[in-house]
């Protein structure tokens, strides 16, 4: 069985993070993680399209607010 | 009311930053100014915010006064009200550490700070008298001038300094009205325009977005502060259909995965400042724009934000940019620059296309000296005139160009903000009591700095919360690496190569 969505997504932010204890749920937002930059934004990103092999348009990412609203997207995409 | 035709131009008389503020106030008081946080202001709303703090200021006769400045009109309103009283305001950026602030307040000896309501922390000094602008009642106002004692400067702003302090920039009003009159005269902005404002107050460049609209009539576009900011500028550009817009390079580099998605044609002009502007991310960045002219800025802070300008052109550019950055381009009309080699001697008007000298500027923009009389050897005397030191490397093209040729010092650009590493090792080694080195990696694309520790007892976590305290979040290494002890070379000295190479190992 596939692991579920947030867990996958939860390693893709502790290698991005550096942090291998941090735990995500849908409501995390930037404010939450130490070191959420424009760099480390853009990382991110780019690790989650790598992941999941797809690619976020600029109307999608601009309307992320936490980690809920990635998971979301990424539904409706895989 | 049509503004067709109204202009304004400044004066010898004009001894405010605001000047131009006061004529479009007068002239169209219903046009919009300032556009932030959702709510957009007209001339006359963002006034009758500034005038209980105009009023407020007459009781305390400071010449510089410091505002804690929070992402909200109230920043605003009182840089106009310092301004429009004749005083030199110091922005105190609230993300900056206390030791950084109370550095900033001890060293240009303010006695005045503004605040905007009860969340503030700032760090007590016995002299410090904190006005907070949320308690001030509406007032009316009236024909009492201000007692300030001396109109010299118009803001003070605080750069990375090799010391491992901050070191202050006073702009004087001589300076910014040279500036502005450059932009008044060089470009057609008019009332309708609506300029991009991406920038911390505590960052020069936004004394352009701010000032260069209202000189202008037009409204200023604040973008949401964010920890993604490069998506909220790009936003707001969409969304508000800005016309005249000001970034670092590196949002291009941040935003490449979806420059192909962009269309902003009502964009008419794009302006880059505060790092090497490189030619493929215009070459990428063109099509987003088909209307808009390309036009890359110079200058350090102590020439006033920018003073030099290169006007993209599709045929000729890419052949004349220099190891893929485009030209510094020509100085501004009042000023004036020279080349010296390494030996201090000045490169002469024939050599100058041939060969790399530090940067010089002498004119109406540069500034007479730091707060404090710091880094008095930045400034040389030299054919009965004062010249600055810039620390970057230049030479001049066929067409007359300047290019720039590197730095030969330990200071760098991160996202715009100019970083002496020297400041940020004498950080570390105040923690660890060791040697410590930074370096920046990844130069041409996205810059972060990279720091080595010889053997220390923190973590790599607790080492940058530590940091944290002393050093603005830009400032902080993305990488520490802990080195049992530094490889030396023959001479005794830290290896740096050896040091780089592991990095990689």
């Amino acid at each position: 069985m596939p692991e579920p969505l947030l867990q996958q997504l939860q390693e893709v932010f502790r290698n991005v993070f550096e942090n291998s204890s941090l735990i995500i749920t849908d409501a995390t937002n930037a404010a939450d993680i130490h070191g959420w930059d424009s760099l480390t934004h853009m990382h991110l990103l780019h690790r989650i399209e790598e992941q999941f092999r797809i690619r976020f348009s600029f109307n999608e990412v601009s309307a992320f607010e936490n980690v809920g609203d990635i998971v979301k997207t990424l539904q409706k995409k895989i | 009311m049509s503004n067709t035709g109204t202009k304004y131009t400044i004066t010898e008389n004009d001894t405010s930053l605001c000047a131009g503020f006061l004529f479009w106030l007068q002239h169209s008081p219903d046009a919009p100014a300032l556009h932030i946080n959702d709510t957009l202001y007209t001339y006359q709303q963002l006034f009758d915010i500034a005038i209980p703090v105009y009023e407020e200021l007459k009781k305390y006769p400071k010449e510089n006064i410091g505002i804690y400045c929070t992402p909200d009109v109230y920043s605003y309103a009182s840089i106009l009200a310092i301004s429009l009283a004749g005083g030199c305001y110091v922005p105190l950026n609230v993300k900056y550490p206390n030791a950084k602030l109370r550095h900033i307040i001890r060293d240009c000896e303010l006695e005045l700070l503004l605040v905007h309501g009860s969340k503030y922390d700032v760090p007590p000094l016995e002299k410090l008298q904190v006005v907070d602008t949320s308690l001030l009642k509406k007032v009316t106002i009236t024909d009492e001038a201000p007692a300030f004692i001396s109109q010299h400067y118009a803001y003070i702003l605080y750069t990375s300094g090799t010391t491992g302090e901050p070191k202050g920039v006073p702009i004087s009003k001589r300076n910014v009205n040279a500036f502005f009159g450059f932009f008044l005269q060089e470009y057609d902005f008019n009332p309708k325009d609506r300029f991009l404002q991406p920038y911390e107050l505590s960052f020069d460049v936004s004394v352009f977005s701010v000032f260069c609209a209202w000189n202008a009539g037009a409204s200023v576009y604040v973008v949401k502060d964010a920890p993604a900011k490069y998506l909220e500028i790009f936003k707001t550009i969409q969304n508000h259909g800005i016309t005249v817009s000001s970034m670092v390079p590196g949002v291009l580099k941040l935003a490449a995965p979806f420059l192909q998605e962009f269309h902003f044609p009502e964009l008419r002009y794009s302006f880059f400042s505060g790092d090497a502007l490189y030619q493929p991310d215009v070459q990428k960045w063109k099509p987003c724009i088909p209307n808009a002219q390309i036009h890359n800025f110079y200058g350090p802070t102590e020439t006033t934000i920018v003073c030099t300008r290169y006007c993209w052109d599709e045929q000729t550019s890419a052949a004349e940019s220099h190891s893929g950055i485009v030209p510094l381009g020509k100085v501004f009309p009042g000023m004036h620059f020279i080349l010296v080699d390494e030996a201090g001697s000045l490169i002469d008007e024939e050599d100058i296309h041939k060969n790399a000298g530090e940067l010089c500027f002498n004119g109406e923009q540069v500034i007479d000296k730091y707060v404090g009389n710091r880094s008095a050897e930045s400034f040389f005397e030299h054919n009965g005139k004062t010249w600055y030191k810039t620390g970057d490397w230049a030479s001049v093209n066929k067409q007359g160009d300047l290019i720039f040729r590197g730095r030969h010092d330990t200071q760098v650009k991160i996202n715009g903000y100019r970083v002496e590493l020297t400041e940020i090792e004498k950080n570390i080694s105040l923690l660890t009591k060791q040697e410590c080195k930074v370096i920046m990696g990844n130069p041409s694309e996205l810059p972060v700095l990279i720091a080595f520790v010889e053997g220390s007892k923190y973590t790599e976590r607790e080492m940058r919360n530590e940091l944290s305290w002393y050093l603005p979040s830009y400032m902080l290494p993305s990488k520490i690496i802990f080195v049992e002890a530094f490889p030396k070379n023959e001479n005794g000295k830290t290896d740096m190569n050896k040091l780089k190479r592991m990095l990689y190992a």
